[in-house]
């Protein structure tokens, strides 16, 4: 598979958006703590991410020409969210490592980057549905990056925050993430059953999917297994008002990150351009 | 000035690829890569088995994807129809190799950026034809304003083949005259 800096690219940036988002959510639940590692987390991944993605180009040097289509090009669009989300996650951690900045010049950086975030991730999945690759027409795309952003970005920013968050009620992160993630298996199916039924290179996907079925089988069990796993010790400390170790959350971490990771090189491994005698 | 486009008498062709081989040469173009490309397909049991050609290069949409997609501007259209490419622009993403279901643009290692036909614009502007139109033995390639092919050619050409993406995806300047088996649905693509 030859996009591993596209992989590298949109699962990182993703992750950093769902840093953010969480950093937000979470400032609004606990006011007094301030998640210094998820911001610097969410920061250095967004470099990274655009470090990918630059390394992905012929012309790396003349990367900032991407900029010159807003008007209709998607791909034009998601380098210039995914650009100001990266400024802005690296301003706000500056900030804060440096108490430069005011709570209410912090705030209004968080939830920008929430939405300009948000901003980014629609257009990544927008520029794939509009390809010529009938495996990324789907509602699925846009349902597999969201998930990535919010269920990832979740457990990172849990494992990070978990000093910060240790006395705090966290099922509200293992609602959501199993929300999110039962949400994502439920549109994989119709996906699944539809895309057989589509033309010629939609098919050939689909023969790739099949033969990757023991490894798509594996995704779906460290996903499901990593949202189940957050969320069971969270509501067993929220009964008994007791705080166990960070040992299952690092576990519910590490197998939802794989489980998305393996989701990702499947959905590029897919690609099946249309072509002439492969409609 | 209305869009240029080709036309192809799928009829003549005898597959020689003389005109991939003319488009390869007059662009200098790499190993593995080709702006026009012939492809064959197959079908039929015996006694009454079948084949043929399909000539084919960038197809200068009027509603190219290439060129939507493109976020630097590089691939556009010109004034005439044609699908340019200014590699000053170009950064080597490579959305338009995903855009185009016609594999027109291709990517080159080498200067990292992506190249294609441009319907020999630099021959056209002398007064000449583009080097695959010149270049065929059986003269089924021909060029020229679509709508003056549609008025020359139309009654016999078709747009849609059951080999070809869908007309509605870019509407691809460029008529052909089939076969009679091209337009059946059981093909197979002959390996070169």
């Amino acid at each position: 598979m030859g996009e591993t800096a596209l992989l590298i690219f949109s699962f990182c940036m993703q992750t950093a958006i769902g840093l953010m988002l969480f950093t937000t959510l979470a400032k609004q639940l606990h006011q007094d703590r301030s998640f210094k590692p998820a911001a610097i987390a969410a920061a250095g991944l967004s470099i990274i991410g655009v470090l990918a993605s630059l390394a992905h180009l012929g012309q790396p040097l003349h990367a900032l020409n991407s900029l010159g289509n807003l008007g209709s090009s998607w791909l034009s669009r998601e380098v210039l969210s995914s650009g100001v989300f990266m400024g802005i996650a690296v301003s706000y951690t500056l900030l804060l490592y440096f108490k430069a900045g005011g709570e209410a010049l912090n705030s209004a950086l968080r939830w920008a980057g929430s939405v300009v975030g948000l901003i980014a991730v629609f257009s990544m999945s927008k520029l794939y549905t509009m390809a010529s690759v009938p495996v990324w027409h789907s509602i699925n795309t846009f349902v597999d990056f969201f998930a990535t952003t919010i269920a990832v970005g979740a457990l990172v920013f849990l494992a990070l925050s978990f000093k910060e968050l240790q006395d705090a009620d966290k099922r509200i992160y293992g609602f959501i993430v199993l929300a999110t993630v039962i949400i994502q298996a439920a549109a994989a199916v119709p996906f699944a059953v539809s895309l057989g039924l589509d033309g010629m290179a939609a098919q050939a996907s689909a023969e790739i999917l099949r033969n990757l079925s023991v490894v798509i089988g594996l995704k779906w069990l460290l996903i499901l297994g990593g949202a189940v796993l957050l969320l069971w010790p969270a509501l067993q400390q929220a009964a008994v008002k007791a705080n166990s170790g960070p040992g299952l959350l690092y576990a519910a971490g590490v197998a939802l990150v794989c489980g998305q990771l393996i989701g990702r090189y499947v959905f590029y491994a897919a690609m099946i351009t249309v072509n002439i005698g492969l409609t | 000035m209305g869009q240029y486009g080709f036309y192809f008498d799928m009829a003549g062709c005898i597959g020689c690829k003389t005109c991939q081989i003319a488009c390869k040469d007059k662009n200098d173009l790499k190993v593995g890569q080709l702006f026009r490309k012939v492809k064959g397909f197959e079908g039929g049991n015996y006694p009454k088995p079948w084949i043929y050609y399909l000539s084919i290069s960038c197809n200068h949409c009027k509603n190219p994807k290439c060129v939507q997609g493109c976020p630097t501007q590089a691939l556009h259209k010109l004034e005439n129809g044609i699908v340019d490419h200014d590699k000053d622009k170009c950064i080597g993403c490579r959305f338009c190799i995903w855009n185009c279901p016609y594999g027109a643009p291709q990517f080159n290692e080498e200067t990292g950026r992506i190249s294609k036909c441009n319907l020999c614009k630099d021959l056209l502007e002398k007064g000449e034809n583009p080097a695959c139109v010149d270049a065929c033995p059986m003269r089924t390639l021909h060029w020229g304003e679509l709508e003056e092919l549609k008025a020359k050619y139309g009654a016999e050409a078709v747009t849609e083949l059951p080999v070809l993406p869908k007309t509605a995806l870019t509407n691809p300047a460029v008529l052909i005259k089939p076969k009679p088996v091209a337009l059946t649905n059981d093909f197979t693509l002959k390996e070169d």
